[in-house]
């Protein structure tokens, strides 16, 4: 999608010497700045719509005469407010102005990404606004209807193609491993985004392949979108901020194509034992199992620059989301591992677990790492410090709390579902009833989410509007102070 | 890794190879899988639904039933779908051909519903499922479909619409109001009872009790695809499965 702008020449850096900090910060401040804002706006919107999602799981009667409101709805409504609204869209701020930061050059193309962020926005809206009034496809992920999806991919190439040209116009000798991840991610979304809907949707294939093609596009939306970026950005903000090095080039490499290479093969075990070829299935147990080592290649790699310099990253909010937000990812590798082995995928298949899964990895590994990110990074792109920096630990002790809590109430909730549904000699009424306490927990999470995005949007908003004030205040007063040039009443 | 094209082509060789792999083999590999004739009947499986049922199929994509439903069953061995009930056999890829989209979902907060109208449900009980599941189990939280409905006065004198919902004794349902479904749920209904995959094949072997019924496919070796075809072949039926009627 994003690619052809690019030369393929080899990569000998601009000899110039790197931009500034200041001058790239400049550069980003109203593309970024405008990805900021809607990117928070939108975990808002995802927070305050989880929740109702997750209250109607338990509150079958709740807003019940309103069609827009009914859970097949506002759950898809509110998971791809979260993927394509807050995900892609903060993923890009971040990958913007880091691509900038970490090649030296200064962001180029500021009015296409502009134009670009309008346009994937309306397309949402409409999208979303279309599955909300029965529009939707019926595929997990892929729900939004095809014009909203062609409306997205134009946003997406007005925006995507500049991080990958100031990636080719670096002023840097050696790219830093953060941009492998960033570049792997921005290139991997499109073509994910677009075969996924053309084998499922838009021109299906027969019978349950459709369902092979959407489980291989989620999948590979989780590990080469979300999994990129939030190791991409960790990888930054973690030696950044304790101002440690990474110990190995070659060990962030190593860990960085394992991923790649293991990472999108996974998916179908979702399906396990059902319509699918077994060995579709099988394939995604043995990949989701491979993926463990990568993981543990990020993981050695970072534990000695938390490990040396704990206390410096602690201090700053941001380290402290990176810290958790890692960890998630980590813990998410482990887990999805664990969860293809056959005993225990045959407890949790089909049940809150899975949900829990999901959730680490969206809300708690992507989710803490990038608003982590977005708290580091705003006060330099919009250029003042937050108004209310007093609320980013209140965030992060939300945000690390409502993860927590949600992974682990839907955690044990499905196992006991899971436990429920695998004994035929209880109703299935009373399996039901067994994990409704625990929605109710996890609408408790997605409240605190909610809150969370409260915090973050109205930093943003409050920093964005302060500085445009500050910006427009002056050339007002200027222009009405008494001695300025007036238009006099002709005779 | 300073190589920007380098960095490129691995990543596109390790997408495309999944795809590859995962979405255009299996395609290759049965995605020309055929209709099969069931003898007995004369009938091709899966049947092609009525208008009305694919209008149900559409009501029910729409208000996203398969996030709570699923429409697969495992086999006897691999969980207790069947002896829930769920199914006399497990669902194989060949039940789905006619199916677009596909609705197998992930999410069983509600029962699976592959076979739902081999279950012993009247339309009536159907309807006041969509309309108040609590009518029916007190204590249920499938979410109320109250929009599928018409809810009308009824007018004194006149006599009750003969489409208007049965309530069960007891339940608490102003005595001057009338039910009546809408097109929606008509079709959502007509759909729900057309969901049945419970035809033999050979793909899916018979439960081993009942000598009756079983080897009863025609087109074993004529023009029906290899058994090797990819597809979930194996015999799923446990001892557990129930009889076949
Ligand atoms: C929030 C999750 C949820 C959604 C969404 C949902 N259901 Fe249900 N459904 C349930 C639960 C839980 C039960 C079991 C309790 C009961 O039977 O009332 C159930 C039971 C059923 C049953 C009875 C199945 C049986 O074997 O007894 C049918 C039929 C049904 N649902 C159809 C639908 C249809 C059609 C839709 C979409 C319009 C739908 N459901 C949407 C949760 C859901």
């Amino acid at each position: 999608m994003s690619s052809p702008a690019l030369p393929v020449s080899p990569p000998i850096a601009d000899p110039a010497p790197p931009a500034s900090p200041a001058e790239i910060d400049l550069s980003c401040r109203w593309p970024v700045g405008l990805l900021l804002f809607c990117a928070s706006g939108w975990l808002l919107f995802a927070g305050v719509v989880g929740a109702l999602a997750t209250i109607k799981l338990h509150a079958p009667g709740l807003l019940a005469h309103w069609p827009m409101f009914t859970y097949g709805r506002i759950q898809p409504a509110a998971w791809n407010a979260f993927v394509l609204g807050f995900g892609l869209q903060a993923g890009l701020g971040i990958a913007l102005w880091l691509m900038a930061r970490l090649s030296g050059a200064t962001l180029v193309g500021t009015g296409s990404i502009i134009l670009g962020t309008l346009t994937w926005n309306a397309g949402l809206k409409v999208g979303l606004l279309s599955v909300l009034m029965a529009g939707g496809t019926g595929m997990e992920t892929l729900e939004l209807p095809r014009f909203a999806v062609i409306i997205l991919f134009v946003g997406y190439a007005l925006i995507a193609a500049w991080p990958l040209v100031v990636f080719q116009r670096r002023r840097r000798g050696d790219v830093y491993p953060s941009e492998w991840f960033f570049v792997a991610a921005l290139f991997s979304f499109p073509w994910l985004y677009l075969a996924g809907n053309c084998l499922a949707v838009w021109y299906p294939l027969r019978g349950v392949l459709q369902a092979a093609a959407q489980a291989w596009f989620t999948h590979g939306l989780f590990v080469g979108w979300f999994g990129f970026l939030t190791i991409g950005v960790a990888l930054y903000l973690l030696p950044k901020i304790s101002g440690v090095a990474l110990p190995s080039r070659n060990l962030a490499g190593f860990g960085f194509w394992l991923l790649a290479v293991f990472g999108f093969w996974g998916g179908a075990q979702r399906y396990f034992a059902g319509p699918l070829p077994a060995y579709l299935t099988a394939q995604g147990v043995v990949a989701t199992v491979l993926t463990v080592f990568p993981m543990i290649a990020i993981g050695l790699l970072v534990w000695p620059v938390v490990q040396t310099s704990r206390k410096a990253i602690f201090s700053v909010p941001a380290g402290r989301f990176a810290v958790a937000g890692l960890g998630s990812f980590l813990a998410w590798g482990g887990l999805a591992a664990i969860n293809c082995l056959s005993p225990v995928r045959a407890i949790t298949q089909f049940t809150l677990a899975i949900v829990a899964l999901d959730h680490l990895l969206l809300w708690g590994a992507f989710g803490l790492t990038a608003i982590g990110a977005c708290y580091y990074l705003a006060p330099q792109v919009i250029g003042r410090e937050l108004p209310f920096a007093g609320w980013i630990s209140w965030h992060f002790r939300l945000a690390t709390a409502a993860v927590l809590l949600h992974v682990i109430a839907f955690g044990v909730g499905g196992l006991i579902q899971g436990a429920g549904l695998e004994n035929p000699d209880k109703p299935f009424i009373d399996v039901m009833r067994g994990w409704i306490p625990f929605a109710g927990m996890g609408t408790l999470a997605m409240t605190l989410q909610a809150v969370g995005g409260l915090l973050l949007f109205a930093n943003v908003v409050a920093a964005v509007v302060a500085q445009a004030r500050a910006a427009v205040v002056p050339v007002a007063q200027e222009w009405l102070a008494p001695g300025a040039p007036r238009a006099e009443v002709r005779p | 890794m300073n190589h920007g094209p380098l960095l490129f082509l691995g990543v596109l060789c390790c997408v495309v190879a999944s795809w590859l792999g995962l979405v255009v083999g299996p395609h290759f590999q049965f995605g020309n899988q055929d209709l099969v004739l069931i003898e007995e009947t004369g009938a091709s499986y899966p049947s092609a639904r009525d208008g009305l049922a694919l209008q149900g199929a559409e009501v029910y994509r729409a208000n996203g039933c398969n996030y709570c439903h699923t429409q697969q069953v495992r086999g006897a061995s691999e969980g207790a779908d069947i002896a829930r009930g769920w199914g006399k056999r497990r669902t194989v890829a060949r039940d789905y051909l006619r199916d677009r989209p596909v609705m197998l979902g992930n999410h069983r907060f509600g029962p699976d519903l592959a076979n739902l109208g081999a279950r012993q449900y009247t339309t009536n009980d159907l309807y006041l499922k969509l309309y108040n599941a609590r009518l029916l189990h007190p204590r249920s939280v499938m979410p109320r479909y109250p929009y599928l409905f018409e809810e009308r006065p009824l007018r004194p004198g006149a006599p009750p619409s003969p489409d208007a919902l049965q309530f069960p004794e007891g339940s608490a349902v102003p005595a001057n109001v009338e039910v009546i479904p809408k097109a929606d749920a008509l079709a959502l209904v007509a759909y729900l009872q057309s969901l049945k995959s419970d035809a033999v094949f050979f793909e899916v072997f018979p439960p081993p009790q009942p000598p009756a019924a079983t080897n009863s496919v025609s087109g074993v070796d004529t023009n029906a695809p290899a058994l090797g075809d990819g597809t979930n072949a194996a015999p799923a039926m446990g001892a557990e499965a129930p009889a076949n009627p």
